[in-house]
């Protein structure tokens, strides 16, 4: 199981700290408490793997997130209370809360996470061309956020 | 001319910011925290409950086979394992052969028991040359048909076999021949599970 942890760990905290989650760490820590607990039912490789850890990483975002909603007054998105003190990457974190919750989702999991677009497109529900077209959009909207110069071209792929 | 952020570098800093350790006291508290939770399965369970069906399929397999390959189980069981098990060419009495053989004897021989249980002893079953243990099935090398190609088996032992009047409807025996073959057969000590010798 430490073997998993810390093969995964980083990019499950990554993920979550990437979507600016209240208590990274915290979720982090239940997802590796739900994965040990279900770890004797997984079959398959370390693609697989992956998939599945991130699978259940997602869940508990979203179930996070409702949790979050049904406790406190909904604010814009993006704007979840961010504890972290680390300072992982601020501007990028700052440039993925600016993109729909689509496109974010989509980024996170395929460059944060790793994943194929096939895993994505099954661990979001949605087709290979809408994760590609999804990710697509993202880049490029993260692309002009984060361009050093103001008057800087947005688009270059 | 201010520089652009192309998407290589995008990418390169999402690849970066899941690479990012985890800080040592949070590992030791999320390892801590997995390691309490480590469920204490029973030794049944740490094979799974695939597996554990399997060997429950296996073994259910194996002894009904075993019981099966006998004879021994209710005809209608008896019927299922000669069905699945003939898939997989494994040879196990087919009762309604034998089913419908046993009918006709006891029909036969209403009220001759020595003849009936004679009958009985040479319904045909599912499996070929094998001496079949239990249920006294005195099968012949010839697959125990009664009044085979071959003649009558054991005609010379009236202990073993059919009478020689099985299958014939009691043609070509005279009564005198009957009688003497019931009155000897009487005398024969009881051989019921007993193995045809061959």
């Amino acid at each position: 199981m430490e073997g998993v942890y810390d093969e995964l760990a980083p990019a499950v905290l990554g993920y979550f700290r990437s979507h600016r989650m209240a208590d990274p760490e915290g979720l982090t820590g239940d997802v590796f408490l739900a994965v040990t607990q279900r770890l004797h039912t997984f079959e398959g490789d370390a693609p697989a793997l992956r998939r599945w850890v991130f699978t259940i990483a997602h869940h508990r975002r979203v179930d996070e997130i409702r949790r979050a909603t049904r406790l406190a007054p909904p604010g814009p998105p993006g704007t979840e209370a961010v504890e972290d003190e680390d300072p992982f990457d601020p501007a990028l974190v700052a440039a993925l809360s600016t993109l729909t919750d689509e496109q974010r989702q989509v980024v996170v999991l395929r460059h944060v996470a790793d994943l194929s677009v096939e895993d994505v497109a099954e661990i979001t529900g949605r087709t290979p061309g809408s994760v590609k077209m999804l990710s697509a959009r993202g880049l490029e909207a993260l692309a002009a956020r984060l361009a050093p110069a103001p008057d800087a071209p947005a688009i270059r792929t | 001319m201010a520089g652009v952020m192309d998407e290589n570098e995008i990418t390169q800093r999402l690849r970066e910011a899941g690479n990012r350790p985890v800080p040592g006291e949070v590992r030791s508290t999320h390892l801590t925290r997995v390691h309490a939770a480590v469920p204490t399965v029973e030794p049944s369970k740490r094979f799974g409950r695939l597996a554990v069906a399997a060997a429950a399929v296996v073994g259910f397999t194996v002894g009904s086979t075993g019981f099966a390959m006998a004879g021994a189980l209710p005809d209608p069981a008896q019927q299922v394992a000669h069905d699945v098990l003939a898939v997989v060419q494994i040879d196990v009495e087919n009762p309604r052969t034998r089913g419908q053989c046993i009918s006709a004897a006891a029909r036969t021989h209403d009220d001759d028991e020595v003849g009936k249980q004679a009958a009985k002893d040479q319904c045909p079953t599912g499996k070929p040359d094998h001496a079949g243990e239990g249920k006294g099935q005195g099968r012949p090398d010839h697959a125990g048909v009664p009044g085979g190609p071959n003649g009558v088996p054991h005609a010379d032992d009236p202990c073993k076999g059919p009478p020689p009047w099985a299958g014939q409807g009691g043609n070509g025996v005279s009564a005198e021949e009957r009688q003497a073959f019931q009155d000897a057969r009487a005398t024969c000590p009881d051989d019921e599970g007993d193995p045809e010798a061959g």
